[in-house]
């Protein structure tokens, strides 16, 4: 066991381009927006998942060149005598995939500790997603070993990169790439992974790899054994993209579930907690400041709720985060604005393209919204809007009822 | 001698590499043809551009380029007792001109005589091609990883959200994957870096696998 360990730390050099490579590129891709995913594990997920192309490539390239080596790689340790097949095909993968496969095991559990530390819930489909990513890892081996056999070191590695590379980019005409991401920039809150698909990637990538490795495990091999097995590897690969949904994240059946009950309420999905408390006293002040220019709080919402991926009911507002409030906690103005002059009382609000003179209206709300908390000019406020163009200031509270109105109305 | 040594580095390079430089030939023209093509970004965010086949040409014939040119001289350089650095420039440049010159001419029939195009498509191709023989001349694993290494990166992290909706914008490092990649530049990167690489003593020479 010892001399095995010593064997594979002597002649996995080539491992370290998966680790260097791999550890600068994963701990760069958690920590870049981790201020803003923190506590919402898909979002920190989706981060992380960045590097799995690049971790897979590293590998397909390292795997390649180690077993097309003249000197120590595939051939030559099969050739050498009746070593065993299983002890060949473990030493050239080995220490490759558990380098890739640790690496973002670890950024997982990295971004799994945040998530909870941010009051976060970590879903238990999180398990199969990690998993299923990680057979993609083990395809790459496969594909760096299956290329190996065949050609020698050094053109076995770029070969094998182009393989890996072309899962990525060829798509058949009307398939889904399975590999496709979902990509770090927003947060999916609200969303599940669609746990078919996740299935199906883990599925026919576990296939593809196995059969690889059961190719690479024969001492023998005719041609139309070989030709049959890669056929059979990019088959699965090819009938999984056929049958997988093309949508990598589903609706979820998911509530806003922290909520913060006062004369106001908010509510919030795991993982935004530190929102509900200076939410509902901001919401709560500039609300007394509506009040205190003639403009009721009845006539505003009283419910607030963290926009998911469903509709809120009529009359409740939306609780809308900037980076800057995941940042820091706090809303911004227009945050502010947006949450109570959203309330969507209009089911037509949320159409493809709403009504432009809803959208007026609404606006109104929003610049006025603005105005009371002293983020924009009483100048630029008359220059937007003609409701306030003439009036005096103190009756621009009437003007904000009657849009509140028209609004409920759906009417403009 | 290093004209010597330059023929038997010839007869060398077309007894044996003969393959890879057809390779060669195809992948730039190839990637020349392509130039204006693009595929869907691995990302599935529509603020993320799609990604130019040109890149991934550029990675793969980055290798080739390496895989043709790495010690070139092998045994003219052990053997002959000088340094042969005049004779490896000559062969390093030629080559990459001869190279830049079949991607360019190709992109330009291409795009349908557009020069910016077969500019752009040579220098992307150039400046990966000779970031990895400069690599290579440390290690060739290492001059075949790092072009993948730099547009993986590059397409995967390079990109910051966009401010206010619109495209995404690529990171300051990552710039050889941007659509307006800055054509001079490039060029005067890959003819700095090739430099570096021709005069940069071997040390790959000790790759146990160094095979043709």
């Amino acid at each position: 066991m010892r001399a095995n360990l010593r064997m594979a730390a002597a002649t996995s050099r080539p491992v370290l381009w998966v680790l260097i490579p791999g550890f600068g590129a994963t701990l760069f891709s958690i920590v870049q927006r981790l201020p803003l995913w923190r506590g919402d594990w898909w979002w920190g997920y989706n981060n992380l998942a960045q590097v799995l192309p690049l971790l897979m490539v590293l590998t397909a390239l390292v795997t390649g060149w180690q077993s097309g080596s003249v000197t120590s790689g595939y051939r030559p340790q099969m050739e050498r005598g009746p070593e065993k097949v299983s002890r060949v095909l473990s030493t050239l993968l080995g220490a490759p995939l558990v380098a890739a496969g640790l690496l973002y095991v670890a950024g997982a559990v990295f971004v799994a500790a945040v998530t909870v530390s941010g009051s976060g819930v970590i879903p238990p489909v999180a398990g199969i997603v990690v998993i299923s990513h990680l057979s993609l890892i083990l395809l790459a081996g496969a594909i760096g070993l299956a290329v190996g056999t065949v050609l020698p070191t050094p053109y076995s590695a770029p070969a094998a990169g182009c393989a890996v590379g072309a899962l990525f980019f060829v798509t058949l005409p009307g398939t889904h790439n399975l590999f496709t991401l979902t990509g770090p920039v927003q947060s999916v809150v609200g969303l599940t992974p669609s746990l078919e698909r996740q299935l199906i990637v883990l599925a026919a990538s576990l296939a593809a790899s196995l059969v690889l490795l059961w190719l690479a495990a024969q001492r023998q091999r005719s041609r139309g054994v070989s030709a049959g097995a890669v056929g059979a590897a990019l088959l699965s690969l090819m009938l999984g993209s056929v049958v997988a949904p093309s949508s990598i994240f589903v609706v979820a059946d998911q509530e806003p579930s922290r909520c913060l009950e006062g004369s106001i309420k908010i509510c919030v999905y795991p993982g935004y907690d530190a929102v509900l408390q200076s939410g509902s006293e901001q919401i709560q002040g500039v609300l007394k400041k509506a009040e205190s220019l003639g403009v009721a709080s009845r006539a505003l919402p009283n419910e607030y709720r963290q926009f998911g991926s469903k509709r809120p009911p009529v009359g409740v507002g939306t609780v809308s985060l900037s980076d800057e409030a995941r940042r820091t906690g706090r809303l911004t103005a227009s945050d502010l604005a947006l949450t109570i002059s959203d309330p969507l009382w209009c089911p037509t609000m949320f159409a493809e393209n709403p009504p432009l003179d809803l959208l007026e209206t609404r606006d109104l709300v929003f610049d006025w919204l603005l105005w009371v908390q002293g983020d924009l000019s009483t100048e630029e406020l008359r220059s937007r809007h003609s409701a306030f163009g003439k009036e005096p200031e103190a009756r621009w509270g009437g003007s904000v009822i009657d849009a509140l109105k028209l609004s409920r109305q759906c009417a403009a | 001698m290093s004209i010597v040594s330059s023929i038997e580095g010839l007869s060398r390079l077309v007894r044996l590499r003969a393959f890879t430089a057809l390779l060669m030939v195809a992948s730039g023209v190839g990637v020349g043809l392509l130039e204006s093509l693009t595929v869907a970004n691995v990302q599935g965010d529509p603020r993320l551009p799609p990604v130019r086949v040109l890149l991934l040409g550029g990675c793969v014939s980055s290798s080739l380029l390496l895989l043709l040119l790495r010690d070139v001289l092998p045994d003219a350089e052990r053997t002959a007792g000088v340094s042969l650095r005049a004779a490896r420039l000559v062969w390093y440049l030629g080559v990459q001109a001869w190279f830049g010159g079949v991607v360019f001419v190709s992109a330009y029939v291409g795009s349908q005589g557009v020069t910016g195009a077969g500019l752009r498509a040579a220098a992307v191709c150039l400046f990966l091609g000779s970031l990895a023989l400069l690599c290579g001349r440390v290690s060739v694993l290492m001059g075949l990883a790092l072009p993948w290494l730099y547009v993986f990166t590059g397409l995967m992290i390079g990109y910051d959200a966009p401010v206010g909706g619109g495209q995404a914008v690529v990171r300051p490092w990552a710039w050889i994957v941007d659509d307006a990649v800055p054509t001079v530049p490039a060029l005067a990167i890959a003819s700095a870096l090739t430099l570096c690489a021709a005069l940069v003593g071997s040390r790959a020479t000790s790759d146990a696998d160094d095979v043709s």
